[in-house]
């Protein structure tokens, strides 16, 4: 009986508003796919939007892929397979050349007109330069690119996860 | 109300019911609203803590590609900057982003879990009252070792305590909405229960009173219900045998009835002949004449007890008749002790005042009399103390010897028929009944008599209604 009120006790008083809680596990912690502290990565990363986000895409590849062929094997959108599993891409398919120029800042030129493109074609852009710069151990100096279009000029992007 | 009253109510069937039913209820939409209670709140904290994480592990891993180590400063804040939608801070070693969110703010438990596992971590803490949600992602490298980087976000759980408030509150407002509820379920159900229960107890009642013909209506087939059926049958079976008792009983008074009026004719007959012999005793041999005395004083006796026996069955069968006339009461019970030749002297003491007056039955009045001071003479010592006085709307007169008194084992029953306090002598002067008429006058005349014991005798006292009400 007096274990019974006391369970009850305890029931009532744990009952109300939210407990502190210790350091709890959930899940394993995302990889770092390619640490170019761990010799030069070898995959080529291209982003894609899957679901109205922007998500990495890991493509095999024989060697390192500079920013410039990374970013026109994005344009040419997602493979078969990737376009099954639901990749989507909001970039024009447009061939030309693309370039990019180490900065500071680092400037991406594209040929095609950069208003229409969506927030997320943007970011396919940035991450994907990003993605390509950090497999060979660089990085921008200030976290940031600039996109050059026919018909503006978007300063200071950042890849927006 | 008084307190013994509340407490009879209280230790009722009805409280007890209307407590039981509130108890079971209130414990029923406690323990639902508890346990509702309980689990939403998990899913409320749950949805809230694994989207916060689901969705900072997913940018994570959307970011983490365009990361390379070690990072710069730079990349620090870039990679923050990437995941500002969930307010993160990035850390590497003693590299930190520039957030909104402090490395200071950050539990130390949870930065130490962080930086020893490769496992997804995460706390509640209450800082002052407002509870945060921490979480650490540590960013493992392709051969399942730290790499170093962490990535904490903290969300405040304020909106969501105050839905778990409210929760609360709600369970608690409706567990008590349930108590009017209860208690009204718990009076029906009593009222149920209560009501034959109440009409059995009347029934029973009536029924010790002696309404043997009272039944109850049987509804339903409950255990009431058998209760009831019970009742009826041990309610019919009473009736039946009472009623044999009674109709043997009278039976045999109509049998002592008829045996007495029978045995008058011979006795008016053989009186005729006792007189003339009891004349005529002197002239007969000594012997011869004893016999005749004996004859004649026995057959007196004899005509007396059936005279008794005819006056009892009359009050037996409700036939005795009431003459109620407007008495002097002294002078008629003066008249009586004169009639019987009890004059006042050595023996008897008589106080009676007159101007005692009252509609009473002289006969009747006179029998009583005569039996009481009779009695006294008989069984008891002198002097014999008569006394009349009125009290109130009575008149009382008692009858007082200065005898043995009457024993305390026959007390009970002296005015029952047939009893006789000497019993050493088996056969008295009297009938046995002569009591029993008395009382019975008395209480034809709607008074009644007791006796008791005055330690010097016995006392007999009258008490007669001086006007029929």
């Amino acid at each position: 009986m007096k274990k019974l009120v006391v369970l009850a006790v305890l029931l009532l008083v744990s009952a109300c508003g939210i407990k502190p809680t210790p350091v709890l596990e959930a899940g394993p912690a995302p990889t770092l796919r390619s640490p170019a502290s761990e010799g030069r990565g070898t995959d080529l990363i291209l982003y894609f939007v899957l679901a109205d986000r922007v998500t990495p895409v890991v493509r095999p590849s024989a060697g390192v892929v500079g920013i410039e062929s990374a970013l026109t094997m994005l344009m040419d959108g997602p493979s078969v397979d990737e376009r099954e599993g639901g990749y989507k891409t909001d970039l024009p398919r447009l061939s030309g050349a693309i370039t990019s120029t180490p900065g500071p800042p680092t400037t991406i030129t594209v040929p095609f007109p950069l208003r229409p493109i969506t927030g997320a074609g943007v970011n396919q852009l940035v991450c994907t330069a990003f993605a390509a710069l950090a497999a060979r151990g660089g990085y921008t100096a200030d976290g940031t690119v600039a996109l050059a279009g026919p018909d503006i000029l978007l300063p200071y992007q950042t890849c927006q996860a | 109300m008084t307190a013994p009253r509340i407490r009879s109510w209280l230790a009722g069937l009805r409280p007890r019911l209307v407590a039981a039913f509130a108890v079971i209820m209130i414990l029923g939409a406690t323990t639902a609203a508890g346990a509702s209670y309980v689990f939403a709140r998990r899913a409320i904290l749950e949805g809230v803590q694994d989207q916060t994480m689901l969705k900072l592990r997913d940018q994570i891993a959307a970011y983490l590609p365009t990361v390379s180590l070690p990072p710069s400063q730079a990349t620090l804040d870039s990679f923050a900057t990437a995941l500002k939608s969930s307010n993160a801070l990035v850390v590497y070693r003693e590299l930190h982003s520039s957030s909104i969110l402090s490395i200071d703010d950050v539990p130390g438990d949870l930065r130490h879990a962080v930086a020893t596992t490769t496992n997804i971590q995460f706390q509640r803490v209450d800082v002052q009252g407002f509870p945060l949600f921490f979480v650490g992602i540590p960013v493992q490298t392709g051969s399942g070792r730290p790499s170093g980087l962490e990535v904490y976000a903290m969300t405040r759980l304020t909106d969501q305590q105050e839905a778990i408030d409210e929760l609360a509150r709600y369970a608690v407002l409706f567990s008590a909405l349930v108590l009017p509820f209860a208690v009204g379920v718990g009076l029906l159900a009593a009222r149920q229960v209560l009501r034959p229960v109440r009409a059995l107890n009347t029934a029973a009642s009536q029924l010790g009173r002696g309404r043997l013909d009272v039944r109850l209506r049987a509804k339903g087939s409950d255990e009431l219900a058998q209760l009831v059926t019970t009742f009826n049958h041990t309610a019919a079976e009473l009736e039946r045998t009472v009623g044999t008792l009674r109709a043997m009983e009278a039976d045999a008074r109509r049998f002592v009835a008829d045996v007495s009026h029978e045995l008058r004719t011979p006795l008016a007959a053989m009186n005729a002949v006792t007189d003339v012999l009891d004349e005529d005793a002197d002239q007969l041999p000594p012997d011869t004449a004893v016999a005749a005395r004996l004859v004649s004083a026995e057959t007196r006796r004899l005509t007396r007890l059936v005279q008794d026996l005819i006056e009892i069955s009359r009050f037996d069968a409700g036939r005795a008749e009431l003459r109620r006339e407007d008495l002097e009461v002294a002078a008629a019970i003066g008249d009586t002790l004169a009639a019987r030749g009890w004059e006042p002297g050595a023996e008897l003491a008589a106080d009676l005042p007159s101007g005692i007056t009252a509609r009473l039955d002289r006969r009747r009045l006179d029998i009583v009399v005569a039996n009481l001071v009779g009695n006294a003479l008989r069984h008891g010592a002198p002097p014999v103390e008569v006394a009349l006085r009125q009290d109130h709307g009575d008149v009382v007169l008692t009858v007082t010897d200065h005898g043995p008194g009457i024993p305390a084992d026959v007390l009970p029953k002296v005015f029952d028929r047939f009893t006789k306090a000497d019993t050493a002598r088996a056969r008295s002067e009297g009938s046995g009944l002569g009591l029993s008429i008395a009382r019975e006058n008395a209480r034809l005349h709607g008074g009644d008599i007791v006796a008791a014991n005055t330690g010097t005798g016995a006392r007999f006292e009258l008490r007669l209604p001086r006007e029929a009400w």
